[in-house]
């Protein structure tokens, strides 16, 4: 049976077995994925995961259940939902699932060349690429390379009926450098929807100069400074710490440090934050989110004042607002197991008018953060961190890579310092920002 | 189990045979489980889990091929053997791979945990009010506490393993954790408690720690910390609690263990066998065979049974962990440390109930030694960069400590330092070993581990705050 019909029908059971409303959500997804490690191609993997994640409502209150494979068995399956449903209590904030709408065909979203990409020839791109990042002091690399070609179905009984075919390519590096006893590492990475959209040499050369530069790193002083934000660092700030934040069902239930600061002026008016499903070859872009709402183009922060928040179809009926199509599965869009949760799509930081030298030359004596592996307490907007990779400012110029350093500061006055936000965009993931300089950061280190 | 899923696995072991392959393993796994979410009152979710597939992975010329199926009929099966045995040639006829033998000796093992009380003697409906009885218990505690969330998870994962070295292995472990989360608001400040307990085996599970102690120490938490101050930036004496102190040796010492990051040339304890890594009054362990630990592993993905490994016995490094490769690679014994979350993943080297051993001080001695530093509770998360043995671990609340006595509380601080001068600085272990259950992440897999450490005390840790 198609992926589509089996969605249908289990839809269908489910209504008949007493469900108020019912979704069911299908991926059909193929997995290449080829591992170097230390430069001998460690293992080629390939997996056909499909499955349905079936939801059922009665008096508001959800029950899920799923299955993997193609021959599965539907009245087991939709019987278990809508037991689990009727097994816990009526929720009168739960409106409706979402209805029909149209959908805007997002531009750059399946790649041909990618679902037709050969395990040879990603072992040969895995090979060439690491021949060439045989720098001196290199002392391994790893590289990993994974091509995803999916097709996801959303059903619901409502009407909505969603399919979109899709393709992701995924390329990390994690090379470390040696000299004696002394050993560094460099870690880099993306994700593209176009094979022609990932410059692979870029990548895993940064992850390979990271790493030897960072054979030279010095502590940093404990003191309050100014800190550039660059790159991978952003990331844990924007992404984890600022547009998670403002997630709906947290600033509902009171869990965010956001909350309550919604059409406040939290930050410079040079500071705009949307997250946009519709991007072209974005990572998350598509015509629907996991529960068959339109993606789109939605502002969070405009000119420094909060003005969106991220919907399901859940906490918008709970807004009495629609949805902004932002539902997503615990495991990500393609993660029929998991339940309904939300997140934002693409994050977009609209550039400023610094260069990142200009703003380098700015800075007496501080930090050019690259990155950090820490996330944001999102109840507080506390964020105590620790530098992964990151550099001395001295005089207007990047000096030595930093080790055993750490900063911390809390979002709200990470948004109010912020003195200067850059011209040029990096993207990295899902995020796509300029760099930001803000002031008074306390660091702490061993010097 | 069903004689099917037998037959489908001799079919893809035939098949490999008939391949010539060098070695390969088949895995059938079939996870049965139920999860409940409830925040704020609310059924959040109640999800019925319900899964099965094959794992199918082959050996030649050094190269690995892998592929994974849900469709479960001998035609599927035979062809996806194909394939990995494709994939697996593939990297032969473009590398020079160094070519590895895999040794063991053929396994027949069969662990069926059999629970005191089955994960289904308690009905779903008793399930949910258990949940639900633990978040009135949270807002019960205090009006200042605003928001609730418990989570209750089951999951019963049978496996039936084969290789072509003649090992067959079956297993049955069913595992439960709850946690309790609270959030706590005052004059516009939120903070957040959480406490989780968990293990392998049955209802019985929840009957060695009461669930309504466990929320209320959760609100507790949460209502502590809206006194807390943000801590200090600085180089400080620390006591590490059980907890964070498991966490430290998950992260920042465990990962570095698992031979697979050692052969890969990302530890900083590679070469290092034999040499002395810490403090002498420092013991670590890994052992997945402690029955009902969260990280209970009597077989491990691969079929192998480990009986514990002693990583550092007082300061000196002794053992890494190992699977079937690493462990035929390095030419030692498997430790059982073989681990893939589901049907669709590789095996790899994994962490299972890890822990500092205890040592001969008790607690109140360690603080009396604490003339000024912090006491460091509870574990947010925490990770290390192996290569460069540098961590990261998030305390959930920190005290200073002034003469030997725990004073003002502290709120989201990250501890940071190099791995081996951590340990290397251990100079007092209490003798209060704690087990905690959590979840491991390594590359894109999670699976169940036990972190467990008595308090230890350490010179010079770096705090990194605010203030």
């Amino acid at each position: 049976m198609e992926l589509l019909d089996i969605c249908t029908k289990l839809t269908d059971r489910s209504l008949k077995l007493g469900a108020d409303v019912s979704e069911a959500y299908g991926v059909d997804l193929n997995i290449l994925k080829v591992e170097l490690e230390k430069r001998n191609i460690k293992s080629v993997k390939m997996v056909h995961d499909v499955g349905v994640g079936v939801r059922a409502i009665s008096k508001g209150s959800t029950g899920y259940s799923y299955a993997t494979s193609l021959d599965i068995d539907i009245d087991g399956t939709a019987k278990k939902a809508v037991e689990a449903a009727k097994a816990g209590n009526p929720d009168p904030d739960f409106k409706d699932l979402p209805r029909p709408s149209s959908y805007t065909r997002p531009e750059r979203t399946y790649d041909g060349r990618i679902a037709s990409l050969t395990p040879e020839e990603l072992i040969d791109l895995c090979i060439s690429l690491a021949k060439q990042a045989e720098l001196d002091k290199v002392y391994s690399i790893n590289i990993t390379v994974e091509s995803l070609v999916f097709r996801r179905i959303i059903v619901n009984s409502n009407g909505v009926e969603g399919i979109e075919d899709g393709t992701l390519l995924y390329l990390i590096a994690y090379i470390t450098a040696k000299e004696g006893v002394n050993l560094s590492s460099g870690y880099e990475g993306d994700v593209v929807r176009y094979l022609s959209d990932l410059d692979p040499e870029r990548i895993v050369m940064r992850a390979a100069e990271e790493a030897v530069k960072g054979l030279n790193a010095k502590c940093y002083k404990t003191m309050k400074v100014p800190v550039i934000f660059a790159e991978k660092s952003l990331s844990a700030i924007i992404v984890e710490g600022v547009v998670k934040a403002l997630n709906a069902d947290l600033i509902q239930r009171g869990r965010s440090y956001l909350s309550r600061r919604l059409n406040a002026n939290i930050g410079p008016d040079e500071l705009t934050i949307l997250s946009d499903g519709l991007i072209e070859g974005g990572p998350l872009t598509g015509k629907f989110d996991v529960e068959g709402a339109p993606r789109q183009r939605h502002v969070l922060i405009e000119h420094g004042v909060v003005k969106g928040l991220l919907h399901n179809s859940y906490t918008a009926g709970k807004a009495g607002v629609e949805s902004t199509g932002n539902a997503t599965r615990s495991g990500g869009d393609l993660d029929f197991r998991g339940q309904v949760v939300i997140a934002p799509s693409n994050v977009v930081v609209e550039a400023g008018n610094w260069s990142l030298q200009e703003m380098i030359q700015e800075v007496d004596n501080g930090l050019l953060i690259l990155d950090t592996h820490d996330i944001p307490n999102i109840a507080t907007g506390d964020f105590s961190a620790m530098v992964t990779h990151g550099y001395i400012i001295e005089k207007g110029e990047v000096t030595l890579p930093i080790k055993q350093t750490l900063f911390a500061i809390n979002l709200l006055d990470l948004a109010r310092k912020i003195r200067a936000v850059g011209k040029e965009r990096a993207k990295y993931f899902n995020l796509y920002s300029p760099p930001l300089l803000v002031l008074d950061v306390q660091v702490s280190s061993k010097a | 189990m069903q004689p099917l899923h037998e037959d489908l696995v001799e079919i893809a072991l035939d098949t490999f045979l008939k391949l010539k392959v060098d070695f390969a393993d088949v895995r059938f796994v079939e996870l049965k489980g139920l999860r409940i979410e409830i925040a704020d009152g609310r059924v959040k979710e109640l999800n019925s889990i319900s899964e099965r597939g094959l794992a199918l992975r082959c050996l030649v010329s050094g190269g690995w091929g892998f592929t994974s199926t849900s469709l479960l009929t001998p035609s599927e099966v035979e062809k996806s053997c194909l394939r990995a045995y494709k994939l697996a040639k593939s990297i032969g006829e473009r590398t020079r791979e160094r070519a590895v033998e895999i040794s063991c000796a053929p396994v027949r093992s069969i662990f069926m945990i059999n629970p005191l009380k089955p994960l289904h003697d308690m009905s779903v409906e008793e399930k949910l009010k258990m949940c639900t009885d633990m978040e009135v218990e949270m807002k019960s505690l205090s009006d200042r506490i605003k928001s609730t969330n418990v989570t209750y998870s089951e999951i019963n994962e049978e496996t039936y393993v084969v290789n072509t070295l003649g090992s067959k292995s079956k297993q049955s472990v069913p595992a439960i954790i709850i946690a309790a989360v609270a959030y706590a608001s005052e004059a516009g400040i939120v903070q957040r408690g959480r406490e989780s307990h968990g293990g392998t085996g049955g209802i019985e599970i929840l009957k060695s720690r009461n669930p309504l102690e466990l929320a209320r120490e959760a609100a507790r938490e949460a209502l502590e910390l809206l006194a807390a101050k943000s801590p200090p930036a600085g180089r400080y004496s620390c006591i590490l609690d059980p907890e964070i102190a498991g966490v430290f040796i998950h992260e920042a010492f465990g990962h570095a263990c698992e031979a697979d990051i050692v052969l890969l040339g990302g530890s900083i304890l590679e070469g290092m066998l034999g040499r002395r890594v810490g403090s002498p009054v420092v013991t670590v362990k890994d052992d997945p065979s402690i029955r009902g630990l969260f990280g209970y592993t009597p077989l491990d993905s691969e079929g192998v049974s480990g009986n514990g490994t002693t990583i550092v016995e007082n300061g000196v490094l002794k053992s890494f962990l190992h699977n079937l490769e690493t462990s035929s690679r390095m030419k030692v014994k498997q430790t059982g440390n073989a681990r893939a979350q589901g049907y669709t993943h590789i095996p790899l080297v994994r962490m299972t109930n890890t822990f500092i051993d205890k040592g001969d001080w008790n607690v109140e001695e360690l603080f009396e030694d604490l003339k000024r530093g912090i006491y460091a509770k509870g574990s947010n998360y925490g990770y290390v960069d192996p290569a460069k043995g540098e961590f990261v671990f998030k305390c959930s609340k920190l005290y200073l400590v002034e003469n030997g006595k725990p004073k003002q509380l502290c709120r989201d601080a990250a501890l940071s330092g190099y791995t081996l001068d951590v340990l290397t600085n251990v100079d007092a272990v209490a003798s209060d070993l704690t087990f905690k259950p959590g979840f491991c992440g390594k590359e894109d897999q999670l699976v169940r581990v036990t972190t467990g450490a008595p308090h230890v005390k350490v010179k010079d840790i770096l705090v990194g705050g605010m203030a």
